[in-house]
């Protein structure tokens, strides 16, 4: 018989524990795409006037009241709010203060090279971070089993900028191999990535590792060894397929924190995604633009987490109850 | 058969040919040098020449696609761009003549017309005046009696008006109203917009129907890199070709990498402390001139500022301004005096103060600051530095709760002395408080001047009274740095335009 976390009033007859689920995460998604919008928009709002940045450095206090009241910067700040809300509710999104396109149009214009380098920087911290730990109990000799994690955890203690300079500083000034900046090749996408990757990596090296080495020990690998089955068999499907819950939830945690956190990362190789987006928005009062870029990362973190939840779900049975 | 060919003959035939070699294909490299350049730039945000505000970002691109009346060429001078000549037809119209054979990419004239539609978007559209209506106050009416004649009126006498013209770019209005002008670009000046990146690369291509003198370069490309750890990179990695604005710490750096120049010349735009007489005991004189003595900016433009400036004399302008005084000498620095004036000010115990800083925008500043702090304690002046992020910079300024201080540096993209002299009258965005009596009126006089005679004699009352006065804590000139290619024959310029027509062969 399976269990729901839901409380059984919304749980209805037929929701599958799955149905649930998703019922409750969608809630609370919600919920926290909402917040964010509100703490954010107050937050712009309040930082800085919007006017002055669209009046000439010389206008009088008269000329910026007119353009607060033509772009309504002038009325109370809960009418402000319930307006931006309600046109993001209804998805007439507010345009730019800058150009004519609506704030939505300026950020999925970045969209796509921000996903592209989180997912970049995602697989390649799974790469590093797995196979360093998956090395760090499985290796054949101490220098595999210890070495290559010790290498591994000074990224942990070492700040994204920093590791992202010291790349430039390899691969772009003393070997020459990558371009230090920009989107316009795919080698651009490398050290980025490999930047995103290295700050992800030792954690989940780490997590990997204590998960493997308390599977090895479990009753049903002395039952799989009792059987017959193969070293490689046993270490690969039973001892990682079993470690591998807590590293998928660490995982769809720091990709969907990742989106928020990539601003660094975007900044230090110019790469034009959504971080370098937001820093401009900012520094200009853009608000609209401001805000929709906040719905968008926390939309996508709420829609990883969810899919975490779910893929938890799926590979471990005594999770669904 | 054999031949006997001394060892010193091959060396001379080998030595011939490679000078042979060279001087055939040095042409060839220096032009392959020009056809593709790569300035590092600051971010962008639009290509709207009326919205633009960053001469090193947007309105740099901006003046490249687009034309205007006039220009200030490198040297600071004021030359035509569309305007072949310009007169005072009466002390408040300014008659310009404009060149026939100017056109848009599409073909279309850039008559007198599309000035006044221009003039009309920027300075009484629907949103008010734009960012690119800063210091046209004066301005009252404009009128095209004929495609190539432009009448501009203005309400009291404004002689810095084509100056101040030199900044003021046109699009095609009927472009305008098809297309979205923050993204899209068809205008008739030197280059061409083949796409822009906010966030990337602006390139650009040679317009080879431009009416003026064709730009050297062939395509360039602006490469918007803001990190300055990576700027350098970039310069090193010769991925740049040049960037501007490098900070003085890393030019060391930078001067030891080969193909590379890198130095820096005064920019025509002075740092200073701007007063907020509305902070407690900054309306007092005595006050002010402590401060001024308290500084000991030979020993922070030596040590910060890595010896690239001197400091500046007791005038707010730099030396390419109309009226620049080449007598005056820097503010001594002496701390007995400035502890006299401070416990004349009966201010014995001591003062306590705010300083704001931009925390990016004014080269050396965030050190330069921090000197200062040090130096004024000496005195019996503690301050406390307020960082402010850029974005919120200006409403800090315009805020007369503000601090005290604030480090700016003064600059006007048409180099026009009343423009800069009017940041201190009352009328200033960033005054608060009572300016010193007499200023307003001989800036005032200054902007309106009938002559260039009259003109010069308010600047030079101006300055008078901001030195007597002590209106600001008179610093240094700004390091106008640079870091340019040796392959370009690239000036760099005292004002804070980036402008591949700049570039010249070799």
């Amino acid at each position: 018989m399976s269990r729901s976390i839901l409380p059984s009033a919304l749980r209805g007859p037929g929701l599958s524990p799955f149905s649930g689920i998703l019922v409750q995460r969608l809630i609370a998604a919600a919920f926290a795409v909402w917040a964010a919008v509100t703490i954010v928009f107050f937050m712009v709002t309040l930082a800085g006037d919007p006017a002055l940045a669209l009046a000439p450095e010389d206008a009088s206090a008269e000329a910026v009241e007119r353009i607060r009241q033509r772009y309504g910067f002038d009325q109370p700040l809960l009418t402000q709010y319930l307006r931006f809300f309600s046109d993001l509710v209804t998805g007439s999104f507010p345009s730019s203060l800058y150009s004519q396109k609506t704030a939505f149009q300026v950020v999925a214009e970045r969209l796509p090279n921000t996903f592209l380098l989180a997912g970049a920087g995602v697989t390649l911290g799974v790469l590093i971070g797995g196979t360093v730990g998956y090395l760090s109990v499985f290796g054949r000799w101490r220098l595999t089993r210890g070495g290559p994690l010790t290498l591994l955890m000074l990224f942990q203690s070492v700040p994204a900028f920093m590791t992202g300079i010291l790349l430039i500083m390899l691969f772009s000034l003393t070997l020459r191999w990558l371009p230090t900046s920009g989107a316009r090749t795919w080698a651009s996408l490398i050290m980025p990535a490999l930047t995103v990757g290295l700050s992800l990596a030792p954690s989940i090296a780490r997590l990997l590792r204590s998960a493997l080495r308390e599977q090895l020990t479990a009753d049903y690998v002395n039952t799989a060894r009792a059987k017959g089955l193969s070293r490689r068999r046993i270490r690969l499907h039973h001892i990682l397929g079993n470690s591998l819950v807590p590293v998928v939830t660490l995982v769809g945690l720091q990709a969907g924190g990742l989106l928020g956190g990539i601003v660094v990362v975007e900044t230090v190789f110019a790469w034009p995604g959504l971080g370098h987006l937001l820093v401009t928005a900012v520094n200009l009062h853009d608000y609209p633009v401001v805000v929709t870029a906040v719905v968008v990362v926390a939309l996508a973190y709420v829609t990883l987490s969810l899919f975490t939840d779910l893929l938890v779900l799926a590979l471990n049975p005594r999770a669904r109850g | 058969m054999k031949t006997n060919v001394s060892r010193r003959t091959l060396l001379g035939l080998g030595a011939a040919a490679v000078a042979a070699f060279g001087l055939q294909w040095s042409p060839a490299l220096a032009q392959a040098a020009l056809d593709r350049v790569t300035v590092g730039i600051e971010p962008l945000t639009t290509l709207d020449p009326a919205r633009g505000r960053a001469t090193r970002g947007d309105l740099a691109i901006s003046s490249q696609i687009y034309s205007a009346l006039t220009s200030v060429d490198e040297n600071g001078a004021l030359v035509g761009d569309l305007a072949l000549r310009w007169e005072l037809t009466a002390p408040t119209e300014w008659t310009f003549t404009l060149r026939d054979d100017a056109r848009f990419a599409d073909g279309s004239p850039v008559d007198a017309a599309v000035v006044v539609w221009n003039l009309t978007r920027m300075l009484r559209g629907p949103d008010g005046p734009t960012p690119a209506a800063t210091g046209m106050a004066l301005v009252d009416s404009f009128a095209a009696p004929e495609p190539t004649r432009l009448v501009i009126t203005t309400k009291a006498p404004f002689l810095d008006l084509p100056r101040r013209l030199a900044w003021t770019y046109f699009l095609s209005p009927a472009w305008a109203e098809a297309n979205d002008p923050a993204t899209a670009a068809m205008g008739s000046g030197p280059y061409r917009l083949v796409s822009w990146d906010p966030a990337g690369d602006v390139v650009l291509a040679r317009n080879e129907d431009y009416y003026g003198t064709k730009p050297a370069v062939a395509n360039p490309t602006y490469r918007v890199i803001a990190n300055e750890a990576t700027r350098l990179a970039a310069l090193q990695s010769g991925e740049l070709d040049a960037a501007f604005g490098v900070d003085p710490i890393s030019l060391m750096q930078l001067r030891t990498v080969a193909g590379l120049n890198a130095g820096a010349i005064d920019a025509n735009k002075m740092q200073t402390m701007r007063i907020n007489y509305a902070a407690p005991h900054m309306d007092d004189v005595r006050v002010r001139q402590a401060i001024n003595y308290a500084i000991n900016k030979e020993a922070i433009t030596r040590s910060v500022y890595q010896g690239l400036v001197e400091p500046g004399s007791t005038q707010i302008l730099g030396t390419l301004y109309e009226g620049y005084d080449t007598t005056r000498e820097a503010w001594p620095f002496d701390p007995d005096r400035a502890r006299a004036l401070l416990a004349e000010a009966g201010l014995s115990d001591g003062l306590h103060i705010k300083i704001g800083n931009a925390e990016t925008g004014y080269v050396g500043s965030g050190l330069a600051v921090q000197a200062i702090v040090a130096q004024l304690a000496e005195v019996g002046i503690t301050a406390e530095i307020e960082t402010v992020p850029y974005a919120n910079w200006v409403a800090y300024l315009r805020n007369p709760e503000g601090a005290a201080l604030t480090f700016l540096a003064w600059g006007s993209q048409s180099v026009s002395t009343p423009e800069i002299l009017l940041q201190l009258a009352s009328s200033g965005p960033y005054t608060h408080g009572t300016v010193p009596a007499g200023y307003d009126a001989a800036v005032t006089a200054a902007a309106s001047a009938a002559s260039e005679a009259d003109k010069l004699a308010a600047i030079a009352e101006a300055l008078r009274i901001t030195e007597e006065q002590a209106m600001t804590i008179f610093l240094w000139p700004q390091p106008q740095t640079y870091a340019i290619s040796d392959k370009l024959n690239w000036k760099p310029r005292m004002d804070d335009w980036v402008r591949v027509f700049d570039i010249h062969p070799a």
